[in-house]
């Protein structure tokens, strides 16, 4: 699988900042763009920047973004030889990175057969386990109420049913009693099948006060495969990140060093290909991390990865998937400092975190040293109702933790956007919260301390 | 609640995405809401032909690219193309193909009239919505 292969011309099937993140890479690298957008996204930043944007349907992304063949045929079309698809969308359908190889495009990211194979819950667990990465007691696919209601009952309550080809949060549910288990099977199953075609379901023993820690991985056609440090992601409201930071505050050295060889030994283990993220729970009463799963995409989160390594993540996706070596060793890639994200939508935090999709009338991002704004949005955009809220991303950067806590303040403050409802209120009261500062929260923190019972 | 407000169908939109309704209907006074789940399906069918007017020439209608592929005159190379330019057509009448991968989708001239310009040419990839056909509309006979 040693080939190298020369692109130049590069199609992004994808749309909203990551587009424009992945335009910015290519350009640096010298390549051409070609950005693949909706009806809906015909006037918008990506198809302003790329060197061509072509419309490939109608604005519902089941009819464009979604659509195989036709993505494949723009690029064939457009004669761009390579398909990078962002996150979201195609990223993790094994189907569009084998419609690549059968029609000799490079696909930026790993192989089908690693989205495959990773993209089953299931079966990823069992890696881990095999390699001996603990994974939160749980059950293999579980098929009758009967059966789950044994495995419920070893688990001990709270559980959480989850999706096989789950992701997102969908098709999640969190169990409390015995008598509620029937009912939440059902849902779970259904919703699993209208989000993934798949209605498979597993159980885990459900951990109230956990982090959720994942560690960024690269690997290369020549078999290098490193990690990049981990990810703090625990403040999520409905299992949706909002706030990100690298490194993890809680993590000992020692501990930090498990988790990523943990990490590492299941990407060398699948040879790994591209970027990816294994994801880990921290279990803070017990002091035991379980491996969650595996992400076989660049993540939305990859920014603070990249402010405190220094490593830009997008463009070694690029590099490595033209058959480059990685262009840095383990041993050269360290950490400098602490980096924050906070990801902006136009949803309304008083009202349920509703989206607030109308045209942006003013637009003012904060600027300065240590900040990046990765965004798509400009003064007069209307933000379509129909794809997700994602306004931009802010990322603060400090000499240590508070450093970067105090810029991101600023930054929000002086983000300034009128038109549409923002979360920028919700984010300036959750970074005044002594606990946050304290780093003492969880996953359902959020939901348990900010946000009443009938919003979460 | 007397009428349906904007963030009364965001909140429904939301409580509809969120459950295992397929479809809602409410009436409340004088507003109407009506909201269905798409199926999910992933292999869409054709979309329908679309024929705008031309500002200033009221005969004139574009038939434009019902998805993005490749534009074929006929069904296989080296087959005489479906239609000329000058050419009457109906309806019905089918007009070239779309070919998206190894598919191929018949293009329904979806009006009557005369072929005045065949806006691109054979095998060149066309965008969704892009003009192919320039069409004289003539609702009388021949």
């Amino acid at each position: 699988m040693n080939k190298k292969k020369n692109f130049s011309r590069v199609l992004i099937a994808n749309r909203g900042e990551i587009a424009v993140r992945i335009i910015r890479a290519c350009q640096e690298l010298g390549l051409e763009t070609i950005a693949a957008v909706s009806e809906a996204d015909k006037d918008s930043l990506p198809a302003r920047r790329a060197g061509r944007a072509i419309c490939i349907g109608p604005p519902q992304p089941i009819k464009s973004y979604l659509q195989v063949d036709t993505i494949i045929s723009a690029a064939l079309g457009t004669g761009a030889e390579a398909i990078h698809p962002g996150y979201g969308f195609l990223a993790e359908q094994p189907e569009l990175a084998e419609a690549c190889d059968r029609y000799g495009l490079v696909f930026i990211g790993p192989r089908p057969e690693q989205i495959r194979k990773m993209g089953d819950k299931i079966w990823a667990r069992k890696i881990a386990r095999d390699l001996g990465v603990p994974v939160i007691p749980g059950s293999e696919q579980v098929q009758k109420a009967e059966e789950a209601g044994e495995v419920a009952h070893k688990l001990g309550y709270p559980i959480l049913i989850k999706a096989a080809a789950g992701g997102g949060g969908r098709g999640m549910k969190v169990v409390r009693n015995a008598a509620d288990l029937k009912f939440f099977l059902s849902e779970a199953g259904a919703e699993a099948h209208a989000a993934f075609g798949d209605n498979r379901l597993y159980m885990e023993k459900y951990v109230a006060n956990a982090r959720h820690i994942e560690v960024q991985i690269m690997g290369d056609q020549q078999g290098n495969i490193v990690h990049l440090f981990e990810r703090d992601c625990s403040l999520q409201r409905r299992h949706q990140k909002m706030v990100e930071e690298a490194p993890c505050p809680m993590l000992t050295p020692e501990l930090r060093q498990e988790i990523c060889g943990a990490a590492l030994s299941i990407a060398r283990n699948i040879k790994y290909l591209n970027a990816g993220t294994i994801e880990f729970i921290w279990d803070q009463d017990q002091e035991i991390f379980y491996f969650l799963e595996m992400n076989t995409r660049i993540q939305v989160e990859h920014p603070v990865t990249e402010m405190i390594t220094g490593v830009d993540l997008v463009r070694e996706q690029i590099r490595v998937a033209g058959g480059e070596e990685l262009s840095f060793r383990q041993d050269e890639i360290r950490t400098e400092g602490h980096a924050i994200e906070c990801r902006i939508n136009a949803e309304s935090p008083g009202s349920g975190f509703l989206p607030c999709p109308g045209q942006i009338r003013e637009w003012r991002p904060p600027d300065g040293p240590n900040l990046r704004v990765d965004t798509h949005c400009y003064p007069g955009y209307s933000v379509p109702p129909y794809y997700d809220s994602l306004l931009a991303k802010i990322i603060s950067k400090g000499g240590n933790r508070l450093e970067a806590i105090e810029t991101m303040q600023r930054a929000l403050a002086n983000f300034h956007v009128e038109g549409v409802d923002t979360t920028i209120p919700f984010y300036q009261s959750l970074l005044k919260k002594p606990e946050y500062h304290a780093g003492a929260i969880y996953t359902g923190w959020i939901e348990n301390n900010m946000i009443s019972s009938k919003d979460a | 609640m007397k009428t349906i407000t904007q963030k009364h169908v965001l909140e429904f939109l939301n409580i509809l995405k969120e459950s295992r309704i397929e479809e809602l209907r409410l009436e409340l006074g004088n507003s109407k809401f009506h909201a269905k789940k798409s199926s999910g399906e992933k292999d869409v069918p054709p979309m329908a032909i679309s024929s705008e007017a031309i500002p200033g020439h009221k005969n004139l209608r574009l038939i434009m690219a019902p998805r993005l592929g490749f534009f074929r005159q006929a069904a296989n190379p080296g087959d005489p193309p479906l239609v000329k330019c000058g050419q009457w057509v109906r309806e019905d009448s089918p007009m070239g193909f779309i070919q998206v991968l190894e598919k191929i989708y018949p293009i329904p001239a979806g009006i009557q009239g005369r072929i005045a310009q065949i806006c691109v040419e054979d095998g060149k990839m066309v965008e969704y919505r892009q003009p192919l056909f320039l069409v004289e509309e003539n609702q009388g006979k021949e």
